[in-house]
């Protein structure tokens, strides 16, 4: 099975967030970014389809950020081809119009499988994986919690999650994409050592179309932090007369009477 | 002697060489073919300070030290024996010696010899009561990890028969003396000269039985040959018997890591590994494919687990011992170019359960205890390393491994806030890497993330500046140190933070390093400067010790509480500072009650190696923190537990909630002591008002 999964780069929410001052977008310089995580459990998810069935997993992905640490890590992990996108611009665009790079890049690989983060918490303009799945004319499914080949060749059996943590096993005919929220299992460790390795072996592969980033539809419009509503209120004074305070409160809340 | 008679036409003596020379070659075939096991393993220098290593032979091996520290008055059973081995090595050596020129030659026999024969006479009774003794602990009181196996019972019967017909055999000859004499003969070559007080009772006994001097001759003839052969049977056996620490302990322990030094063997992989993974055993150091020989499977290493006796999987004796049965199986395999029996990689994490690998906190207790010098931690650390190749990494502590390569420290922080511990501090802390200072603190990530433990670093930095310490930190460049990283088994993560902070160091003008985490002093000290460190690295209890000698520490209040002192393992057992936080603790008046287990014998708190990072594994009933603070409320009126460690810090202000005491324990560090006793908190609150 020829897997393809899709790798993005996310603002690391570890750091402080702090927006340009343009004002409509993040300061890039203050902000580190990390691999996706649904994204991350979408590649675990190729590499044990891969290890099961046999196959090959490549990697795409925007050439944006500290993807290469991302994208080394994966080779690492045992990815057998990774594909970097080049882009005209500072950040990748949203999601509509990534599918289209994405999808000029893919398509000369025929993939069998796609398989995307379902979410990413820099979108906007809803998720990549729909989008990539029009793009590529593949049949989609998403909210995916595991993948394992199917009974009949040229088939996976996908675990989708609905409301409510209702799980439908689903029998899905190839060529398709599916939307990932999680592995069968955590994404795995790999040791530093071995991305070091990569770094001495692995080779990045341009993606062979000149991709052109097409006008977003969406502009935004303004970034601001959020408003606290409230400030808490400090308690001071003796133990007995925070506990007094606390049991004031509670009471005022209707939680004791 | 008894060889002079003829047998099948041959001299006694011929028969003797002859068992001699099958039974050393038997011997020698053996012994040949486990040093060629050895040898697939990776190479490591253990020849070098040999002067250091002359002295601990000395000391552990012929004076039998570390056989005597610790458990009971039973542990003399041992040296007893081993000591009376050693006269019977010279008893025996003239005996084979003797017996097989003895037709031609007279050579003197042990008990011939005045002194020397009374001493191996002494002895041979000497070793009884020590076989009585072992077999009593072994068979009666068993301790917990000590097995009863029929590999011991055979050699302690063997033992025992050595020693009983060594007796006979001079009750005979003793016999035989005194007939000669009633016939007016010449005691032959000084014969009866040599007082055998054992031998001479038994000949007596004999007599009082009921039994003849011609019979009681006849028997010592008779357990001179059952003698001869038995020593030459146990030869031959000896190096396919547990008991083949007899021979390898006494180049174990030459050949052991040195105290106070770091002797864990850099990882191999990559270009390096290439060549190494045609064999399972080759992962290992040939020092850690000994350890399988050495064990005796006494299981004082089990006894003083902290893994173990909070229930967990690990037993640091049987881990040897599942090596041992690898080491043996694939090792001959191999030299005979067969695929491995046991499978050296199935080792690691089939046989040595992975539960049981990750259960170690590093302590050095079971190194540290082990008579024979057994290197069980850096042997657990190889195999983790493998675990983590593999990936077979509790979530727990993944989490913890990505944080620390994400952002360079353990607490999932940013590694800009890394210098927020100092915010608003009343006092400057230098940038070492703007301006020189003569001391750089390197805090460690607990001492600058974890709220306990910034607490103590923020009066640390004020007890540093009262005292006139020139001194600055790496600010946000520093990242950890790696000390558990290590210990956990990522080497190459510990790699690339040591490349950093050497780095960051590199920037920095500084003549000595301080830290308050030893975890963080281990590494620094003994794992850096294969990196490129130089600058002497310590302790801040050393430092605040040298200032309070120099009379920089200006202490104004005297602390009037009973307090014990918990010894860190990577302070203490790994680097030998006990005494400078016990001198500060007294400076401060604080009565200091010693715990039942202090300095070298020390019982961890079950942080290290990583261990804090990592979720308990099933079976753990009560951890080892927990197990220690039991430990301090046994003292009486003792109210403090003073700690010189940011996590034994952490550890115990959570097994205090755990244990709930009546009063609390409260858990105080040196530098805590330090800043109350110097009046600092008073002078910060007058500053504050």
């Amino acid at each position: 099975m020829n897997i393809v999964v899709v790798v993005r780069q996310v603002p690391d929410l570890i750091e402080p967030l702090e927006i340009a001052s343009s004002g409509d977008a993040l300061d890039l310089d203050a902000a580190s970014f990390i691999i996706n995580e649904s994204d991350d459990h979408a590649l675990e998810q190729a590499l044990l389809l891969k290890e099961a069935g046999g196959g090959g997993v490549t990697v795409v992905a925007l050439d944006f950020g500290d993807v290469d640490n991302s994208l080394y890590a994966a080779a690492a992990k045992g990815a057998d081809r990774i594909v970097k996108i080049a882009f005209d611009g500072d950040v990748p665009p949203p999601a509509r119009e990534s599918a289209a790079l994405y999808a000029e890049a893919i398509k000369p690989l025929g993939a069998d499988l796609v398989l995307v983060g379902v979410q990413a918490h820099d979108e906007l303009d809803g998720g990549l994986s729909p989008f990539l799945a029009a793009a590529l004319g593949m049949p989609y499914v998403g909210v995916i919690r595991g993948v394992k080949a199917g009974d009949a060749p040229g088939s996976v059996v996908a675990c989708k999650e609905f409301p409510g943590a209702v799980m439908a096993r689903m029998n899905v005919k190839l060529p398709a994409l599916l939307g990932i929220l999680g592995a069968d299992q955590p994404p795995r460790y790999v040791p530093v050592s071995r991305i070091r390795g990569a770094m001495k072996t692995a080779q990045f592969e341009e993606s062979a179309v000149a991709a052109a980033v097409a006008e977003p539809l969406l502009k935004v419009g303004g970034l601001s932090p959020p408003a606290p509503a409230a400030r808490a209120e400090m308690l001071a004074g003796s133990e007995e007369e925070i506990a007094g305070r606390i049991v004031e409160i509670l009471a005022e809340k209707g939680l004791v009477k | 002697m008894p060889t002079e008679t003829k047998f099948l036409g041959l001299y006694g003596a011929i028969w003797l060489a002859i068992l001699l020379v099958v039974a050393s070659a038997l011997f020698a075939m053996r012994v040949v073919q486990l040093i060629r096991v050895l040898t697939l393993g990776r190479k490591e220098n253990r020849l070098d300070h040999l002067g250091q290593r002359l002295l601990m032979f000395l000391r552990e091996v012929m004076g039998q030290s570390r056989m005597i520290k610790g458990e009971s008055i039973i542990n003399w059973a041992h040296p007893l024996i081993f000591w009376g081995f050693c006269f019977f090595l010279i008893a025996s050596g003239l005996m084979f010696v003797g017996g097989i020129l003895a037709p031609w030659l007279w050579i003197p026999q042990a008990e011939q010899i005045p002194i020397i024969g009374t001493f191996v006479d002494l002895f041979a009774v000497a070793v009884l009561i020590g076989l009585i003794a072992s077999s009593i602990r072994r068979y009666i009181l068993t301790p917990p990890g000590l097995q009863r196996t029929l590999d011991a019972t055979i050699v302690v019967l063997l033992i025992a028969a050595l020693m009983i017909t060594y007796l006979l055999a001079e009750a005979g000859g003793k016999t035989r003396e005194e007939m000669l004499a009633a016939q007016g003969a010449a005691a032959h070559h000084g014969w009866g000269q040599t007082w055998l007080p054992a031998g001479q009772a038994l000949a007596t006994g004999l007599h009082a039985i009921g039994l003849g001097s011609q019979t009681i001759v006849q028997i010592g003839v008779v357990s001179w040959w059952i003698h001869a052969s038995i020593l030459l049977l146990f030869l031959v056996y000896l190096p396919y018997s547990k008991h083949m620490h007899l021979i390898w302990a006494p180049f174990a322990v030459f050949l052991a890591e040195l105290p106070y030094t770091e002797s864990l063997p850099p990882a191999e992989y990559g270009e390096q590994k290439a060549e190494a993974t045609e064999n399972p055993l080759s992962r290992f150091t040939w020092r850690m494919l000994m350890n399988a020989y050495t064990c005796a499977e006494c299981g004082r290493c089990e006894r003083v687990c902290p893994a173990a006796s909070s229930g967990a999987a690990l037993s640091p004796r049987q881990v040897v011992h599942d090596l041992k049965h690898c080491v043996l199986a694939d090792g001959l395999a191999a030299l005979k170019d067969r695929p491995p029996k046991e499978n050296g990689e199935k080792l690691i994490g089939d046989i040595i359960k992975s539960g049981a690998l990750w259960g170690c906190a590093t302590c050095r207790a079971c190194v540290d205890i082990c008579p024979v010098r057994n290197e069980h931690v850096s042997l657990i650390i190889e195999m983790r390393r493998k675990l983590v190749e593999d990936g077979v990494v509790d979530a727990s502590l993944m989490e913890t491994l990505v944080s620390l390569q994400r952002y360079g420290n353990s607490q999932s922080k940013s590694a800009r806030k890394r210098h927020d511990w100092a915010k608003d501090l009343p006092v400057p802390v230098k940038d070492a890497q703007k301006e020189p200072v003569e001391t750089l603190w390197f805090l460690g990530d607990y001492a600058a993330f974890h709220p306990s433990a910034v607490r103590i670093s923020r009066m640390v930095a004020q007890v540093f500046h009262a005292a006139g310490l020139d001194f600055g930190t790496l600010g946000n460049a520093e990242q950890s140190a790696g000390n558990d990283v290590r210990r956990v088994g990522e080497e190459g993560l510990f790699e690339m933070l040591a490349e950093k902070n050497v780095k960051a160091l590199s920037k920095a003008d500084f003549q000595r390093i301080v830290t308050t985490d030893p975890h963080t002093y281990h590494a620094l000290k003994h794992d850096y400067p294969r990196f490129g460190l130089e600058r002497p690295v310590f302790h801040y209890t050393e430092i605040l010790d040298e200032l309070l000698a120099a009379g920089k520490l200006p202490l104004k209040h005297q602390l009037p509480s009973r307090c014990t002192y918990h010894d860190p393992c990577y302070l203490g057992r790994y680097n030998g500072v006990y005494d400078a936080p016990r001198r500060i603790i007294e400076a401060v008046g604080m009565k200091l009650v010693e715990m039942p287990r202090n300095r070298e014998n020390s019982f961890c708190c079950g942080a290290g190696g990583g261990k804090i990072w990592m979720q308990d594994e099933e079976g753990v009933s009560e951890r080892p923190a927990d197990l220690r603070l039991k430990e301090v409320l046994q003292l009486e009126g003792v109210t403090d537990i003073v700690v010189a460690c940011p996590k034994d810090l952490v550890m115990f202000e959570d097994a205090v909630k755990t244990i709930a005491s009546t009063p609390p324990l409260c858990v105080v560090d040196v530098g805590e002591l330090v800043f109350e006793a110097m009046g600092l908190s008073s002078q910060l609150k007058e500053q504050k008002a």
